[in-house]
């Protein structure tokens, strides 16, 4: 793929915020192009993501909850549409008794209620129907919540994604709608003219831009002073998640979050249900000064997970993890999104988001070509823009949907997909899959991201090989070349994982 | 139904089958796992499974275990075959670096040793300056196989309790190996686990123990065990296995 001579809008960055707008864009009239430096997309924060869809999140006032109540009642048609994996799963925010005894115990217990009430308000304020059950009603809808949870507040219309996947299908529709995206292509300049930003140098070129939008994440400040723009200055936060294997039972069906973490300040630690079947922990939360440390500490591992047996049954078995990974949020100032034009560059719009990128992208999109529009952008809506993915059968579906239909006694036969990764339940099919098109896989990493192989509990012992040998034959190259075609070579493993 | 075709898969076969239709599961194109289609006690249980009527599905994998049934996928195809119970001996794998408690990155050049010795015996280089994390039989056979590509092959053995660390932005560039008195940090551009065994279990459904009509065959064995003694074992553990259902 190359870098045109010019675009009406270049987009700076491939994580979720860079292909939604990418997306978003491409159903327009205007040319579009979307800019990552890394070797294939989704290599930065929103690799490290838990995939939670929000339904309240700050002031519903602000721009950031406005962004969410215009978002979260989407998922079912978007993720439809673009053949994401998603379910409407819902959250406990739940009041823990302490586990000892406790004198004040009922002043505490009335103080965690009032708050689970102003919760449950503030939510209903984004338009979801939340309301607070007694810690009963609570264990009714999850059995194995423990027996120190005294109450709950119900988030109905909190819900589950498969993130990555969901920033691949942004960049997919982008592609089919004429985005050009160009990996490996970071941006070292740019030329003025006045105020405006009029070229963007990149190591793969340079083109002309009419309007750039920076969704670099913790590099928004890097582009801004590259583009003479405003001083920003994105603190990296270390989110670390671990990974409980899928068949570790009791797992929760809803996200479950304590209502105090376990010092003043901080969020407790998350259940979160996956789309793959199984659970996260997490995250951990420190502020870190290197943006490219995504290490995991094993040792909280052990911490996390003790937190997180406080909200479930005491006879919890310890709970496997399959593998742990880390990402840097992007803290900005005080707030947590940041998504303006500049003050100095007339053409530039910056768009980042510390904590519910994903949550906000669909709305985020749609204002960031409000704020386009604004800037001057002309940018009518395209008849004939594509405005969803062909769906691929996935074995892991066909699995789950013929489990009950075979009828007792009998075998059921059917055609589908031949296994490549047992563990995660990846078809032949898929993997091919993904490497089709203008921003198919380049790496065994890449596949892993795009369907889950190699991602389970035995990460790739079994099928790593394979992956490899039907990736080196349908790229028609030779296994060496391929396992070193990325940058870095040999993706066993990388950043998640 | 038998998952896996090795000794001890082979073991449970034949003695389950004097009682039960049995169909064995490998996802290889072979039986034999770990051991070789020639070695005599497996050749003697071929031929005792052959007598006893067990019908091999080679090239198959099982992937499900619901409620008395098991999901097995051959090219292109998904049977829900239904069981009275399920063996699983699919053998043992290293353990991932999540199993291993290690802390630091998570860079790309990190490979299971199974998975790595493949890819050397399908004639990929995978590295210059190689590390093996473990002793035993994967780490030979990885050793082996580097043997070919003339690179020099280091290799340590964590001991229990040692803090193993990986370093590396991008491309895995050293480990370090703490505990007891020793703390170790050795360059390499690919680490190779071929530490701590742990079973292999790919079965959804069948992966924690206890699970219903199931016997777990892949735990560790004591590997001065003769074969004839796994064997003497095995059948045991089978047929007791047998009579409980």
């Amino acid at each position: 793929m190359r870098l045109k001579d010019a675009y009406d809008v270049v987009v700076i960055g491939g994580g979720v915020i860079g292909t939604s707008v990418a997306a978003r864009l491409s159903q327009t009239t205007v040319s579009v192009c979307l800019l990552e430096r890394a070797s294939d997309l989704c290599e930065g924060t929103s690799k490290g993501n838990a995939g939670v869809t929000v339904s309240s999140f700050a002031a519903p006032d602000s721009l950031e909850g406005l962004l969410v109540k215009e978002s979260f009642r989407r998922w079912e048609d978007i993720t439809e549409r673009l053949d994401v994996p998603f379910t409407r799963v819902g959250a406990l925010v739940v009041a823990l008794a302490e586990p000892r005894h406790d004198p004040m115990a009922e002043t505490h217990s009335l103080a965690d209620t009032l708050e689970l009430e102003q919760i449950a308000a503030e939510t209903r304020r984004f338009g979801s129907d939340a309301r607070v059950l007694s810690g009963s009603e609570a264990r009714a809808l999850e059995p194995h919540l423990s027996s120190l949870v005294t109450a709950a507040a119900l988030l109905p219309d909190e819900g589950i994604i498969d993130s990555i996947r969901l920033v691949f299908a942004y960049a997919r529709l982008a592609a089919l709608n004429g985005t050009d995206i160009i990996r490996d292509c970071q941006v070292t300049g740019f030329d003025h003219d006045d105020r405006r930003l009029a070229r963007v140098h990149t190591t793969r070129g340079t083109t002309s831009a009419r309007f750039v939008v920076n969704a670099t994440g913790l590099q928004v400040g890097e582009v801004s002073r590259l583009a003479h723009g405003d001083r920003l200055q994105p603190t990296p936060r270390h989110g670390q998640y671990w990974v409980l294997d899928p068949d570790w039972e009791p797992s929760p069906s809803r996200i479950l979050i304590p209502l105090r973490g376990p010092a003043p300040q901080t969020r407790g630690v998350q259940i979160v249900p996956t789309t793959r079947g199984g659970t996260l922990i997490g995250p951990s939360s420190e502020d870190t000064t290197d943006p490219a440390d995504t290490s995991t500490d094993a040792s909280r591992a052990g911490f996390l997970i003790k937190e997180a047996r406080k909200l479930l049954s005491d006879q919890l078995r310890p709970a496997p993890v399959i593998k742990s990974f880390a990402a840097n949020r992007v803290v900005v100032g005080e707030q947590s999104l940041l998504l303006r034009p500049d003050t100095t560059i007339e053409n530039l719009i910056h768009a980042s988001n510390r904590a519910i990128g994903v949550s906000c992208s669909p709305a985020l999109a749609d204002h960031t070509l409000q704020l386009l529009r604004d800037a001057g952008l002309k940018a009518e809506e395209r008849n004939g823009a594509i405005d969803r993915l062909p769906s691929a059968p996935r074995l892991r579906g066909q699995i789950a949907r013929t489990r009950e239909t075979a009828s007792e006694g009998a075998t059921a036969a059917t055609v589908f997909d031949s296994v490549v990764c047992a563990c995660s339940q990846v078809g032949e099919a898929e993997v091919l899959a993904a490497l089709e098109g203008p921003i198919g896989a380049l790496s065994l990493d890449g596949v892993r991201k795009r369907t889950g192989a190699m991602a389970g509990r035995c990460q790739g012992t079994l099928c790593l090989r394979d992956v490899a040998q039907i990736c080196a034959t349908r790229l028609g190259c030779p296994l060496e070349e391929f396992l070193m075609a990325a940058e870095p070579p040999i993706l066993g493993t990388s950043h998640v994982g | 139904m038998v998952v896996g075709a090795g000794l001890r898969g082979l073991t449970a076969a034949a003695t389950l089958a004097g009682h039960f239709p049995v169909q064995v599961v490998e996802r290889d194109s072979q039986p034999g796992g770990a051991s070789s289609t020639e070695e005599p006690a497996v050749t003697r249980l071929l031929q005792e499974c052959d007598h006893a009527g067990v019908r091999f599905r080679l090239n198959e994998t099982a992937l499900s275990w619901h409620h008395g049934r098991l999901a097995v996928s051959g090219r292109r195809t998904l049977e829900w075959v239904t069981a009275a119970g399920i063996v699983l001996a699919g053998g043992s794998r290293p353990s991932t670096l999540a199993e291993l408690g290690a802390h630091g990155d998570r860079p790309a050049g990190v490979l299971p040793a199974p998975a790595a010795i493949a890819l050397l015996r399908d004639g990929a280089r995978l590295g210059r300056i190689p590390l093996i994390l473990g002793n035993g039989n994967w780490a030979q056979a990885a050793s082996d196989a580097f043997g070919q590509s003339g690179a020099t092959v280091r290799q340590v053995s964590p001991d229990p309790g040692d803090r193993i660390t990986v370093h590396g932005q991008g491309r895995v560039g050293g480990v370090t190996i703490e505990g007891g008195r020793r703390r170790l940090t050795i360059e390499c551009d690919l680490l190779i686990l071929a530490a701590r065994p742990v079973p292999m279990r790919s079965v959804q459904g069948a992966v924690f123990a206890p699970t219903p009509s199931a016997l777990f065959l892949d735990g560790p064995l004591s590997p001065h065990f003769s074969a004839d003694e796994t064997i003497c074992r095995t059948r045991d553990e089978v047929t007791r296995f047998s009579s409980m259902l």
